[in-house]
């Protein structure tokens, strides 16, 4: 690989570059890395072809210290008492210092020429530049942790135990111990020495060494190094970050290096500040407070520490390399970001095509989206950001290698998702396409749904109240109809008390008790009027009643009979025959409601007879629950006795008009089904033979 | 008086006939008829001057009796009967009276008189119209004699 340039159609060579490599191709990516091919060692990439590395490969030492020398030369001291002389990169010299005595720090001398070598035990070294001479000068800069020059005769050297000021510090030195405390740093600014020790921050005068301690917020500071640009300090503290001091006041700085970020070591040239921290190196310009860094993408893969300014160059020294970095505007690369893209968008889990717009129901509501912007280590110097309109008012850090957002269970609305990336040393960020996703409302939430809800309890409350107003007019109905039955019933109570009290035959029985008392049958006329009182008792109690048993109802019926057989002056013959297996005294039967058939069959049937007068009761039970009463006669028949009626007589049956009134009652409002059947009963000869009438009534 | 009984019931016959027997002194002659058939036949072979006549019999009402006698009764009819349903129809046919069962004797006696008071009445007034019957004979015989 050879770097030629090109001026005036002449190229010129420059350098040669992957001397034992074979390269095969060379890219320049949008963020001109360069990629090298190679034939049999895989791929080389270069972020900055300005920042060499240089490897100390040919020596065990492991470099513990250095120092910048004049113009662009400088010098590494290493943990086995050498020390490497380097001018424009190129080793110039090595001097081993007596002994494999670990170097802990260097101090450069211009104004003498002379190199102070302060070894981590009691022993130290000045070579004297100008013919190499190593002088040991035993503990006199020993274990030293800082140097400042405060004028040409004077020195201030720091150890870890005291600060300590030298007049003539090369030749016959005069000591003054200014603090007993182990010294971090120190700088020597308009005329005044600047020391941090691990208790506090000392301001000395340089003429009187009177000692001021500088506290900030009324506190000690625990400073870890110090620079001077133009009248200012720059003092880097453990806790409260980079501080600056003018005109006699500490206050903080105003560069912005990223949050939590510890400076190891500060260092000034001219205007411009060089920091270095664990995440790269940065340049500050306290002119025009630009902020420029260089990092693991610039090639700069390692935390800093220790560096040189030389003129053209800084020095990064690493124990076993260094880096040279050029000073030029070409070491900070203006960084792009890639496109980003949403690679991947999963919906409930489940892989689907990328659009920009989703519509989806509302139970398809956790989304992964996974997106990435391309280049060399984006993963480690590309941040995300992304915002959700409507969620977000502000965008959301994605923490860095982090290539994806959930959103788990978003409710329904609409969702537009931004995202941009940005390379952490790019200014401007790039942006997305916005994806848009519609998250519909679940059934249950649109307002179809709620109108179909308010109109089913609207319908469901008029339905009620409907149903309770039919329920409220069926309730009076049935009370009305409850009042007129029961005074129908209480009409027909009535008819059927007159009914029984048929006057014919109460005043034919009153007028046979006369009978009895005219022909002084004192006897008779009692028992007579007995029973006939007691068969009107009956009448009255039971025509108070609905019903009656059956029993009761049997017992009316034989008296009645017994007073009507007096009548029929014993030309009557009756027979009850009752049913064993009826519980005539469980029955309930309509009250006197058999008793308007027998006096038919008396008064139409057996009355026009004039012998030979039978009547049959029977009683007995048919099918299940079925109650059968039969009334017969052997009178005249129907037939006959209808045409003995006067023509002009009125005819009132009522006593069996209001029997079929009460049937009708029973069996429409009491659905007790009565059933009356009158049958015409003729003898062999065709000839009437009397009337049947059957009764048949359900048992409860 | 002669008198006739028509009723089904034989106590009630009775009944009558003791009453009579006891109350009124004027009823010389009692006889009885347990239906209208029977009752009509005694009626015509004894002539009697009141006939005391049930409604509810069988076979046949006592309102009935007229059909038996279409032209003049010439017998006072009382009605006795258990229930007063009847008691228009019963002055339809000019009955004297109209008794119900039980019989109040007191009731029985006026009907009594007033049968005989009709009969009295219908007495004079039968030899009033034989008067003016025998008068016009006599006008006309008059009339008769006056020609030659």
């Amino acid at each position: 690989m050879f770097v030629y340039g090109f001026e005036n159609e002449i190229f010129t060579f420059k350098e040669q570059l992957f001397s034992t490599e074979s390269i095969t191709d060379v890219q320049v990516d949008f963020n001109k890395n360069y990629w090298f091919t190679t034939l049999d060692n895989g791929v080389f990439v270069s972020p900055n072809l300005n920042i060499r590395r240089v490897e100390l490969s040919n020596i065990d030492s492991k470099i513990t210290a250095s120092v910048a020398l004049q113009n662009n030369q400088f010098v590494l001291g290493t943990n086995d008492g050498k020390l490497l002389f380097y001018n424009h990169n190129q080793l110039t010299k090595t001097l081993q210092l007596p002994g494999k005595k670990i170097i802990g720090k260097l101090f450069f001398d211009a104004q003498s020429d002379k190199l102070i070598v302060s070894i981590n035990a009691s022993e130290s070294f000045v070579v004297n530049l100008k013919n190499d001479k190593i002088l040991d000068i035993n503990n006199r800069f020993s274990v030293a942790k800082t140097f400042s020059k405060i004028d040409d005769n004077t020195l201030f050297y720091g150890n870890y135990r005291q600060g300590i000021v030298y007049k003539n510090p090369f030749n016959n030195p005069k000591q003054q111990i200014l603090k007993e405390s182990r010294v971090k740093a120190s700088v020597v600014s308009n005329n005044h020495l600047f020391v941090s020790y691990i208790d506090g921050l000392y301001k000395y005068n340089t003429q009187t060494f009177n000692a001021e301690e500088i506290l900030f917020n009324s506190k000690s500071l625990l400073v870890n190094t110090l620079t001077k640009t133009n009248g200012t300090v720059w003092v880097a503290t453990q806790h409260n970050g980079l501080l600056k001091y003018e005109n006699n006041t500490l206050k903080p700085s105003e560069i912005k290096l990223p949050e939590n970020l510890q400076i190891n070591t500060i260092n000034a040239d001219g205007l411009v500040l060089w920091i270095s921290t664990d995440a790269g190196l940065f340049q500050y310009h306290t002119k025009s407070h630009q902020l420029k860094s260089l990092s693991g993408q610039d090639g700069l893969n390692t935390a800093v520490n220790d560096f040189l300014i030389l003129q053209n160059q800084i020095i990064v020294s690493l124990p076993k390399a260094f880096y040279v970095l050029p000073k030029s505007d070409a070491l900070f690369k203006a960084f792009k970001t890639a496109k980003v893209r949403v690679e991947a968008v999963k919906i409930n889990d489940r892989d689907t095509l990328v659009a920009t717009n989703y519509k989806l129901p509302y139970n398809l509501n956790k989304i992964d989206l996974s997106f990435n912007s391309n280049g060399f280590q984006s993963n480690q110097h590309v941040s995300y950001q992304y915002r959700v309109k409507q969620i977000d008012t502000s965008w959301q850090n994605i923490p860095l290698n982090t290539h994806f957002v959930t959103f788990n269970s978003l409710s329904s609305g609409t969702y537009t998702f931004e995202l941009k990336a940005q390379n952490l040393s790019a200014k401007q960020a790039v942006f997305a396409t916005p994806i848009t996703f519609v998250i519909a409302k679940p059934f249950w939430e649109t307002y179809w749904f709620y109108s179909l809800v308010i109109a089913t309890i609207i319908g469901l409350v008029w339905l009620y109240f409907r149903w309770r107003l039919q329920q409220k007019e069926a309730q009076r109905i049935a009370e009305v109809d409850k009042i007129l039955i029961d005074k129908k019933i209480t009409n027909l109570r009535l008819e059927n008390l007159r009914s029984q009290m048929n006057p014919h035959f109460i005043f034919n029985a009153l007028n046979s008790i006369q009978d009895y008392i005219i022909s002084n049958e004192k006897e008779l006329a009692s028992s007579y009027l007995v029973k006939f009182s007691r068969l009107i008792r009956m009448y009255l109690d039971y025509s108070q009643q609905n019903e009656i048993t059956l029993e009761e109802e049997l017992n009316a019926l034989k008296l009645y009979l017994e007073l009507e057989k007096v009548r029929f002056e014993d030309e009557l013959e009756y027979e009850i025959s009752i049913d064993n297996q009826l519980k005539t005294k469980q029955i309930k039967v309509p009250s006197l409601f058999i008793q308007p058939y027998v006096e038919n069959a008396l008064k139409h049937g057996l009355l026009h007879k004039l012998n030979d007068r039978k009547l049959h009761i029977e009683a007995k039970i048919i099918q299940q629950n079925k109650l059968e009463i039969t009334v017969e006669d052997n009178g005249i028949g129907r037939e006959q006795s209808e045409k003995l009626k006067r023509p002009n007589q009125q005819h009132k049956p009522f006593a069996t008009k209001a029997n079929l009134e009460r049937v009708h009652l029973y069996k429409n409002k009491l659905k007790r089904d009565i059933t009356i059947t009158t049958n015409d009963l003729y003898d062999e000869n065709d000839v009437a033979a009397g009337t049947k009438v059957v009764i048949t009534m359900p048992i409860h | 008086m002669k008198a006739i009984i028509i009723d089904d019931e034989k106590r009630a016959r009775h009944l009558l006939s003791n009453l009579l027997t006891e109350h009124c002194a004027s009823i010389t002659n009692i006889e009885e008829a347990q239906d209208l058939t029977s009752g009509v036949e005694l009626i015509k072979s004894s002539k009697p001057d009141v006939v005391f006549l049930d409604i509810e019999m069988p076979n046949q009402s006592g309102l009935d009796i007229l059909e038996y006698f279409p032209n003049q009764i010439d017998f006072k009819i009382i009605f006795v009967t258990a229930y007063n349903q009847y008691a228009i129809e019963a002055f339809k046919i000019s009955a004297v009276d109209y008794l119900l069962k039980p019989v109040d004797t007191n009731e029985l006696k006026e009907a009594i008189a007033k049968a005989e008071e009709a009969i009295k009445t219908n007495n004079l007034n039968d030899q009033l119209n034989k008067l003016r019957d025998s008068l016009k004979q006599l006008s006309i015989d008059k009339i008769a004699l006056e020609i030659p």
